[in-house]
């Protein structure tokens, strides 16, 4: 039964990785200089820093993708009352929104992790760009990256926790939106990886608090 | 186990509004359970806190023995719920949701499932999504049924779906279900389908349980006095067990629970030319019955064990 809940999510999130996967490519042929038939014209000199320039593709498409699966995984579920029918199976609830979670985490974070792996190794290719490259030049990117990880969780308990109105429903998102872009601006990469990790912990504790306690 | 659905004062509060107030049920195995009720009224709510999609602020409510807030995998297995408008997934084909189904369970009937779709001539390939709303009710139904449950709660499955669907799917539910002595709760609008099918019926009026009996007791019971004057009638009679008076010219109607000796002198009591007493069918009953005024409805005559529930209901 995991198979298929599995199964079911990786479905229903296929659409929106596809476009975010299209999205990253282009994003990516625009940065490494091949010729990009969307702008119609090759990008000389990429970038100056390996980070500032893949951080804003990659915080608006995998940022994007991170919000957008958060809420087709809850409030989408919700509006189609397909609740019901999923709710009703024999598995915990645990279980199901458990899956849920680590599918839309997984997506996000591999898809995220791809797009700064691909560039970075397209960076210290030699001959593909003329200056010295060092990984620690994509520790601001991994920064970035792990805060993608509060923006869905946001989303995702955004989706869950009952609301009025859609100005106090995407609270969560805000606040984990405006958390994340604090933690991703930290001078260190642990200090970032903690804030994170305890910002998870209280996002993912609040989410199954809502899961067990909400009215469907 | 005598009755897979017991609740005991469970109510529920929305925006202030008591919209389920502290009902007792209690539906014997083996029987189909009619819940009625007018829009509003309860039923969905009731259910809901039932299945355990909604927390009740107060109560409790127990499932084939199992406290429903600690309802266990084996045990919710067991049950199948039909929400309303039938919601599955609608980019699933019928293969992918009998499949996605299956998984969860450990009994599952793929030969009965077979038979339904292909009484309902579903083939295995079409998009949820793309059916008609009565061919989702058909796909539910086999959904539903395919575990072979001991208890099936539906909520207004009926709803949206026109007659002749409506009958077969009833009647396909009934043969697939019933003949196995299982047991039955559905809410519906359609007071004809539940005249023919449940052998119970529960009336929920803003969210009391004001009627909980046979089907038969409760048709039977509710009647409709026409008394004739010769002068004017009398204002605002008051007779024991009345549910509602409407006057009409030298006429005054009365609808009245029961119509026993000590109902019949009050009758007479008020000096009618004369009286004559209609038998109502369910509809007409239940219509009657709802109409009243909510606070003052007669809780309805229900059977000696159920007696105490009575008593109880809408007590919160």
């Amino acid at each position: 039964m995991l198979k298929t809940l599995v199964i079911k999510e990786l479905r229903e999130s296929a659409g929106l990785v596809a476009l975010a996967v299209l999205a990253a490519l282009f994003a990516l042929a625009s940065l490494t200089g091949v010729p990009s038939f969307m702008m119609g014209r090759p990008v000389l000199f990429p970038y100056m820093n390996i980070t500032s320039s893949l951080a804003a593709y990659m915080i608006s498409i995998i940022g994007g993708l991170a919000i957008a699966i958060g809420l087709k995984q809850t409030a989408w579920e919700s509006g189609q009352n397909t609740y019901y029918f999923l709710l009703h199976r024999p598995v915990s609830r645990q279980m199901i929104f458990g899956t849920k979670l680590a599918i839309g985490l997984g997506l996000v974070l591999t898809l995220g992790a791809l797009m700064i792996l691909v560039y970075a190794l397209w960076a210290a290719t030699p001959g593909n760009n003329a200056a010295p490259f060092f990984w620690s030049m994509t520790v601001e990117a991994w920064q970035r990256w792990l805060c993608l990880a509060i923006v869905y969780l946001g989303a995702f308990l955004s989706g869950i926790r009952p609301a009025r109105w859609f100005g106090t429903r995407l609270a969560p998102l805000v606040t984990a939106g405006a958390a994340a872009f604090g933690f991703a601006k930290f001078p260190w990469w642990w200090l970032t990886l903690a804030a994170v990790v305890i910002a998870a912990l209280a996002l993912v504790a609040a989410i199954f608090y809502y899961v067990e306690e909400r009215d469907y | 186990m005598t009755h897979p659905i017991v609740t005991e004062r469970l109510t529920k509060h929305y925006d202030g509004r008591r919209v389920v107030d502290s009902l007792n049920l209690r539906v014997p195995q083996g029987s189909v359970y009619g819940l009625l009720g007018r829009n509003g009224a309860g039923k969905s709510t009731a259910i809901k806190m039932m299945m355990g999609m909604v927390r009740p602020d107060s109560g409790t409510a127990r499932l084939l023995d199992e406290d429903i807030r600690e309802l266990s995998n084996e045990t919710r297995s067991r049950i199948a719920y039909l929400a309303e408008g039938h919601p599955l997934y609608g980019w699933m084909s019928i293969d992918e949701a009998v499949r996605f189904t299956r998984s969860f369970y450990p009994r599952w009937n793929d030969a009965l499932v077979d038979q339904i779709l292909d009484h309902f001539e579903l083939s295995r390939k079409q998009k949820f999504r793309r059916l008609s709303r009565g061919q989702q009710a058909q796909v539910s139904l086999a959904l539903a049924v395919a575990p072979d449950p001991e208890l099936l709660v539906l909520d207004d499955a009926t709803l949206g779906l026109d007659t002749v669907v409506r009958r077969d799917f009833l009647e396909s539910l009934i043969q697939i279900i019933q003949r196995q002595g299982r047991t039955i709760l559905f809410s519906s609008h359609i007071l004809g389908d539940v005249e023919r099918v449940a052998d119970r019926i529960g009336i929920l009026v803003g969210g009391v349980l004001r009627v909980d009996c046979r089907t038969e007791q409760f048709r039977e019971s509710v009647r409709k006095l026409v008394l004739e004057f010769v002068g004017a009638p009398p204002d605002a009679p008051s007779v024991p067990g009345q549910v509602s008076c409407r006057q009409s010219g030298p006429s005054l109607e009365l609808v009245l629970v029961g119509y026993d000796d000590a109902q019949r002198e009050a009758v007479e009591a008020l000096g009618p030319r004369s009286i004559e007493v209609l038998d109502l069918n369910l509809e007409d009953a239940f219509i009657a019955y709802t109409r009243g005024p909510r606070r003052s409805l007669p809780l309805f005559a229900m059977e000696i064990e159920d007696a105490q529930n009575a008593r109880d209901q809408g007590a919160a």
